[in-house]
């Protein structure tokens, strides 16, 4: 992350690449120029860092409700006045501490539902991170990837060199997840580092500007996932849980060593039915 | 078409095209203004951009960018916000970048295995205004050089100049605080993957 890396002339080839207007040339130069490519490079662990730090800022749970009691009550009001009304600030405040106290229950349920009633069950530094906290890596991170340099730009890799670029223990996954997703097609397949955790990663492209990716990351030390409304579905005994974010529909399961995430732009069912049918080949191909 | 009819079908509208955007306008809002706002002053900054934006709707066509049209009354609001500080401005502890990586380090000593949200967000937050607006449009919610100028009502060239600033200034501060932590910041391994 040298601060002395980026030179201006990099700058607008580099916009034009983060913008989705990159050339041939453009990409050709990034290949032959390591100084560009690590500037590149810099400008995408720090948008991903930041985009992710960013996103992850919990929203209190009456903001809705309040922002709607106050179109109510602006409905009524002369325009041009724009101040939150009382009654928004009051909505807002009640569904707050509604939400709070929720939300206090689900993490204890979700607590209790990992460790049990034990009282040497460890309650700060054990605990599991929530579904949501898991998902999250890196998955957001993959999808604006997907979104920015694979939508209508590159043809599908050959099988081949999808193999070749994650990797031997991997590669039989590759013609797996192309034949067992038949929403969309696979076009890329690549092993990635986000925030120091990689990621084998497989992004498919289907009608209707749909957009999945499959990802796989080693699951860390007291990594969990739990989600805090149970799973949606269990197919052979690997228990789905399902969330949205930033408006995608994100599936994952764990197994002993990993963890397996679709994200999509689909609806909850069609991305689990995605998921659900990849698990079987996945675990039993990958002896993940 | 009665006034009740009207009122009901441009509340549809803006709960189709604006209500999407109010949790990504929230959590802008809290890397605009920062960690050191009070917990309320985002949420009031995001019923301030909805109220304006409801009461302004007329002004937007339906079906253009909603995003970014909301973006630009949350860029215009945050700019209030900015200049209620300025003129009232008080250098906090943190504003140090040594006391801010101490202040991260835990207590029991760990080896952390990526850069913290809250280094991260500390970054963010000794850009200044000016830079901290650009990097949030660009950087964070992806939009093009071109958008975020009119968004900002700023010349594209300034928009790369600051942006370009803003980037080499969070590199330096990101890579300051991975050293600290004692995370290898040389990019050989990751160049191979």
């Amino acid at each position: 992350m040298s601060t002395n890396r980026h030179h201006s002339d990099h700058h607008d080839l580099i916009r034009r690449l983060l913008e989705g207007e990159g050339t041939d040339a453009d990409r050709r130069a990034l290949e032959e120029n390591p100084e560009l490519a690590a500037a590149y490079e810099d400008t995408l662990q720090t948008r991903a860092h930041l985009q992710r730090s960013v996103d992850r800022k919990e929203v209190p749970e009456g903001l809705l409700a309040g922002v709607m009691a106050n179109l109510e009550s602006e409905s009524t009001r002369p325009s041009n006045v724009y101040e939150m009304t009382p009654t928004g600030k009051k909505a807002f405040w009640i569904f707050s501490a509604v939400g709070s106290i929720a939300m206090t229950i689900m993490i204890w349920a979700a607590v209790g539902g990992v460790f049990g009633d034990s009282d040497d069950a460890p309650v700060v530094a054990d605990t599991p991170l929530p579904v949501n906290e898991i998902l999250q890596v890196g998955m957001t991170d993959h999808m604006r990837c997907a979104v920015s340099f694979y939508r209508k730009e590159i043809p599908g890799q050959p099988t081949e060199k999808m193999k070749l670029k994650v990797g031997e223990e991997f590669a039989d996954l590759v013609p797996i997840i192309g034949r067992e997703i038949d929403l969309a097609d696979l076009v890329v397949a690549h092993r990635c580092s986000f925030h120091g955790r990689e990621y084998v990663h497989f992004v498919l492209q289907g009608e209707d500007d749909l957009l999945m990716s499959v990802a796989i990351t080693k699951r860390h030390a007291n990594e969990v996932l739990q989600g805090r409304a149970g799973p949606a579905k269990s197919v052979e005994g690997y228990d789905l849980h399902q969330t949205t974010i930033d408006g995608f529909e994100i599936a994952g399961f764990q197994t002993e060593k990993y963890l397996v995430f679709v994200a999509s732009n689909l609806s909850v069912e069609e991305n689990l039915r995605a998921i659900e049918g990849i698990v079987g080949p996945v675990v039993g191909n990958a002896e993940l | 078409m009665r006034d009740n009819d009207i009122r009901n079908e441009r509340r549809e509208i803006f709960e189709k095209e604006a209500i999407p955007h109010l949790q990504e306008i929230y959590r802008s809002a809290c890397g605009l203004i920062g960690r050191s706002a009070a917990g309320s002053e985002a949420t009031d900054l995001v019923q301030e951009v909805y109220a304006q934006a409801w009461t302004s709707f007329d002004s937007y066509r339906a079906g253009t960018n909603c995003r970014a049209w909301l973006y630009s009354i949350l860029m215009n609001k945050a700019r209030h916000v900015f200049r209620r500080r300025k003129s009232a401005r008080v250098i906090p502890f943190s504003d140090h970048p040594d006391e801010e990586v101490a202040e991260n380090i835990p207590s029991e000593p760990i080896v952390p295995t990526e850069i913290t949200d809250e280094v991260v967000l500390g970054a963010l937050d000794r850009l200044s205004d000016e830079h901290r607006e650009i990097v949030l449009l660009v950087d964070v919610r992806g939009f093009a050089y071109k958008e975020a100028a009119e968004i900002l009502e700023t010349p594209i060239g300034t928009i790369m100049s600051r942006l370009s600033r803003a980037r080499a200034q969070l590199r330096g501060d990101l890579a300051a605080a991975a050293e600290d932590f004692g995370l290898d910041t040389s990019r050989a391994d990751t160049r191979k993957k």
